[in-house]
């Protein structure tokens, strides 16, 4: 054991330490959150078209007429209540799906596996703009659900489709490495016992791999809740279907941007995401989040 | 005929996987080959042929596309030329930047839940958003912040700059977004990726010996290095596909000196009506990225064996 | 096992259920239409449109139901674009002028003049802005409104910095006046066709020959490198910026406490200080850019008549009127000598400009002609390049894109 006068020294010094790592990272998070604070300071100012002057990070009047005035259009709940609707049933679906692909993928042998997989990942690669036509042209061709007459076109189910189809083939590669690693013993006890597959996905791989599959989802309900292009294309036509971003651009103007609505919408838009991931946070993976995801 | 039995054996159980692995892989097949591999193979057709939108005709032209697309303008060079700068600039300085913050904050008794938070913010907010916030900072004349700071405040400057109009400031505008939106990320899958080293390994060295320096170096570092490849890969990617930003800040401008491949692409088929060009341009991108990353894979694998992993 | 099928199935329908609920299914009754009418008027001009305008049209046809939808300015043209390659297009919509020659050749717009009462109806429109949807023979648009830009011109500035009690007739005598004052007395936005045209032209620069059909000789003539010299000439004396390249304020802002004045069009929110003229002539001859939009039917479209009955609608007497309270200049001949035209201190200005306004450069390769602009004048003004020599290669540029 060490003595009195050791250990003294070694708190004061590891509280020192401590002390000296605080400071330096709350100034280094100041100096990151900047853009933030001229957001929030700016969101309070009244502009009138014109860049304020001179620019401001902390804010010098708390008017509040920009935050009323972006939450009475008419839109803006519209589209936060569809940004919402959309982004919780795609998440949802999406690492349902993913989830059950991964496993198809790490732990059945099945001919061709390899090379399906490595088709997957080759999609990964290629920028996904161009395929917004064929997409579209799909889409529109499936008219079999009654009473759309375009198709899926502009229609939610539409957008939740394309969104999660574009997420299987990443989601698929992230939570392989994960399913991979678990141990085949575990998944030998269940056979066994005489279950199946099914019963080695929802007994076993599931809860184990929460963290990561709580993980996926985080960075998925991100990405689907800030895209903008898709959903221009497939719904901008179709007002009462508008999500956040969409809204957020069209306050955007070339000559006559009213600064303080954009940052007052922008702010607005951002609390549903940032209380969401403190929420999640705490569950996200601890180790092995790469090991599983390297390893092929 | 004993062949006859292995190969009819192989049949049968090659079958019996595919049985097993449909239920699993097949929602996902579906929507993967309807929504992703049929567009793609639908954009390659495209890319090697001219390609009237309206009418939807398409007529082969082989490889016309992509001589215009390579050869007819400078456009595309500087495009290439700006993608991989981006990600020479930017992957680095992220990793970096990461694996400090990711460090000190492992370090830290309390409050870690609030500097991760603090961090990661960048990341969970749009592109969108966040664009139009750079926008505005590097806004010209004395409105923009920085400017106003520079000039009015410090006196560091004479003149104002037009940080968004210039080929150099204004890819520099371009990178510092992609450095500050993405260094959260990276510090979070550092932190996740320390906090799995066990105290173990750590205490054990110590009673061998090892100091500070040879603890961090062949511990951590180590530990890390795997997921240094990871962060990296995605970045890599990232970079290729970095597209808002370009086109709430410069628009390419000037003259195209800060375009990048997917702006490039959005507009010659969503403005000038090329699509076989865009589509091109989405080849070469998505060649250049498999290339890319085959040889990261090699290098780091290399690495790895070298070093007896 | 069972368990696992039973809640996938459960999930499967659900989900299945859960979506049918939440479309809106759409209802029609017999005979009724409804089309889509695509535009990108501002706040004020939208107010106008819904609450004056289409109560008209609901009154004369109330069984055609229009969806009015705002875009967003900035990626409009790529969103038409985008809808001729998904077909999920508007029935109609309201286009920039200098596009429509490209839609039509794209076979997305549908020639109008086919309609039995095209010729009577065309005759009352202007020639200008109904020529602007003339392409290869045929009409694929009607005109919706014009404009031009005219001077705005800060008359306290103009006489605390520039010594003139009222706006100069000619330029030559507000650039004597601006030599003296040090800083920036005129701003443009860009270099773009829409900023730079007005001042190229007006101080001798030609584009092409009058059918628009050659570039080279003319673009490159001596006139032209004259005028451009002149915009150089103005920029080095401190007079005149240029945004985008010196990173100036904008004019918008800056019309309020630094710059004398900018062209704009009708749109801008004038008010007691800040107001409207005619662009001071040089050399004797004032000069302007034509801009406006047309209205168009979507090749797309399932119901193409009703549509047809919507743009003309939309060219009658009283909505031009109506729109033209929120600076829409109206394109029919009958209004040009209208009161309500006439006495409004503002149109009268702008009305007046349009007869020394010229227009772009009508081509299905706009865009293609936009850029080689650009890129030639960032090139002169941004990096100094040689006047002669950069003009003569977008003139050869652009006579490729010509044919």
């Amino acid at each position: 054991m060490m003595e009195k006068n050791q250990y003294q020294k070694f708190k004061t010094r590891n509280t020192f330490t401590q002390i000296f790592i605080w400071s330096f990272l709350l100034i280094a998070l100041f100096i990151f959150s900047i853009p933030f604070l001229i957001m929030i300071a700016s969101s309070f100012e009244e502009f009138s078209y014109v860049l304020p002057y001179p620019p401001k990070i902390f804010p010098t009047s708390l008017d509040f007429s920009a935050y009323t005035y972006v939450l009475t259009q008419h839109n803006f709940l519209t589209a936060l209540k569809n940004s919402v609707i959309n982004t919780s049933i795609t998440v949802v679906i999406a690492v349902f799906i993913s989830s059950l692909s991964a496993y198809g993928f790490s732990r059945i042998e099945f001919p061709g596996r390899e090379v399906l997989f490595g088709v997957y990942l080759f999609t990964l690669m290629m920028p996904g703009f161009l395929n917004i036509i064929p997409q579209f042209i799909v889409l529109k061709n499936i008219t079999f659900i009654p009473g759309l007459s375009h198709g899926l076109v502009g229609s939610r189910l539409g957008l939740i489709l394309i969104y999660t189809a574009t997420s299987i083939c990443g989601h698929t590669f992230f939570l392989r490495g994960f399913f991979k690693s678990v141990p085949m013993a575990l998944s030998e006890s269940v056979v066994v016992d005489g279950g199946g597959h099914f019963s080695i996905f929802f007994r076993i791989i599931l809860p184990l791999s929460k963290p990561a599959i709580g993980t996926m989802s985080i960075f998925a309900l991100q990405g689907f809740w800030e895209e903008y292009f898709t959903a221009k294309v497939l719904v901008g036509a179709n007002e009462s279907m508008i999500t956040l971003p969409l809204l957020l651009q069209r306050l955007n103007g070339e000559h006559a941007t009213r600064w303080e609505w954009v940052f007052a919408a922008s702010i607005l838009a951002l609390i549903p995401i940032i209380i969401l991931f403190m929420i999640f946070q705490k569950k996200l993976v601890i180790g092995g989040l790469t090991q599983g995801a390297v390893k092929e | 005929m004993k062949r006859m039995l292995l190969t009819k054996k192989r049949l049968k159980k090659g079958l019996k996987g595919w049985l097993s692995a449909l239920p699993f892989i097949l929602p996902g097949l579906i929507l993967v080959s309807v929504f992703i591999l049929y567009p793609m193979i639908f954009t390659i057709q495209i890319s090697l042929s001219d390609y009237r939108i309206v009418t939807g005709e398409i007529t082969p032209v082989g490889l016309l596309n992509y001589k215009n697309v390579l050869f007819e303008t400078k456009e595309f060079w500087y495009a290439y030329r700006n993608n991989f700068l981006y990600a020479i600039v930017t992957v680095p300085l992220i990793i970096f930047g990461g694996l400090i913050f990711s460090y000190l904050v492992n370090n830290l008794k309390k409050g870690q839940t609030f500097f991760k938070v603090g961090f990661y913010l960048p990341v969970i907010t749009s592109w969108v958003i966040v664009s139009l916030v750079f926008k505005y900072m590097f806004g010209n004349s004395n409105t923009g912040m920085i400017n106003y700071l520079l000039v009015d405040v410090f006196h560091i400057l004479d003149d104002y700059v037009p940080w968004l109009y210039r080929q150099w400031t204004g890819n520099g505008a371009i990178w510092l977004m992609g450095i500050w939106k993405n260094m959260g990320w990276a510090m979070l899958i550092f932190l996740a990726s320390l906090q799995g080293i066990p105290k173990e390994l750590y205490e054990s060295a110590s009673i061998d010996g090892a100091g500070i320096w040879n603890k961090f170096r062949y511990i951590t570092i180590s530990a890390v290095k795997p997921t240094i490849y990871f962060v990296m890969v995605n970045m890599i990617i990232g970079a290729f596909n970095v597209f808002i930003q370009v086109m709430l800040l410069t628009s390419g401008n000037p003259n195209g000196t800060t375009t990048v491949l997917q702006y490039l692409l959005y507009n010659r088929a969503f403005s000038k009506f090329e699509f076989g060009e865009a589509s091109a341009i989405g080849l070469i991108s998505a060649v250049t990225i498999v290339v890319l990353t085959i040889i990261l894979n090699r290098t780091f694998l290399l690495d790895q064996n070298r070093n007896g992993e | 096992m069972k368990k696992s099928l039973t809640l996938f199935a459960l999930v499967v329908i659900s989900f299945f259920t859960f979506v049918a609920c939440t479309q809106n299914t759409e209802l029609t009754s017999e005979g009724d239409i409804t089309i889509t009418f695509w535009h990108t008027y501002g706040d004020s001009e939208e107010e106008v449109l819904l609450n004056t305008v289409m109560p008209l049209w609901n009154a004369a046809h109330p069984n055609i139901t229009v969806n009015t939808v705002r875009q967003d300015g900035s990626q409009y043209h790529e969103m038409i674009v985008t809808s001729f390659a998904t077909g999920n297009g508007p029935d109609v919509a309201r286009i920039d002028i200098s596009n429509t020659a490209s839609y039509a050749n794209q076979g997305g717009l549908v020639a109008l003049n086919t309609f039995a009462d095209f010729a009577t109806l065309s005759a009352t429109y202007l020639e200008g802005p109904l020529s602007t949807n003339l392409f290869k023979g045929n009409y694929y648009g009607l005109p919706l409104d014009t404009n031009c830009k005219a001077a705005v011109v800060n008359m306290d500035l103009l006489e605390s910095e520039l010594g003139l009690t009222t706006i100069p007739a000619t330029m030559e005598e507000f650039i004597t006046a601006a030599a003296s004052r040090g800083s920036y007395s005129i701003n443009v936005s860009g270099v773009g066709d829409w900023d730079l045209y007005p001042y190229f032209w007006l101080f001798g620069g030609v584009l092409t020959n009058d059918a628009f059909t050659q570039a080279t000789g003319y673009l490159n003539s001596q006139d032209s490198i004259d005028s451009i010299n002149k915009l150089l000439d103005l920029h080095t004396q401190n007079i005149f910026t240029i945004r985008d390249i010196d990173g100036t304020a904008d004019a918008w802002a800056g019309i309020q406490d630094t710059y004398v004045m900018f062209f704009e069009g009708p749109w801008y929110g004038f008010s007691d200080n800040i107001v409207a003229s005619t662009i001071p002539t040089y050399e004797g001859r004032s000069a302007s850019v034509v801009g406006g939009e047309d209205i168009a039917v979507f090749t797309t479209s399932e119901h193409q008549e009703a549509a047809y009955e919507f743009a003309k609608f939309m060219t009658s007497e009283e909505v031009q009127l109506a729109m033209l309270t929120v600076g829409q200049l109206p394109i029919l001949k009958s209004l040009v000598t209208n009161a309500a035209v006439v006495s409004n201190p503002k149109w009268s200005v702008y009305m007046q400009q349009l007869e020394s306004a010229m227009a772009r450069i009508p081509s299905p390769n706009n865009d293609e002609i936009k850029t080689i602009w650009s890129n030639a004048m960032t090139e002169i003004f941004l990096n100094h390049a040689d006047v002669a020599t950069t003009l003569n290669a977008a003139a050869t540029a652009m006579d490729a894109e010509l044919d």
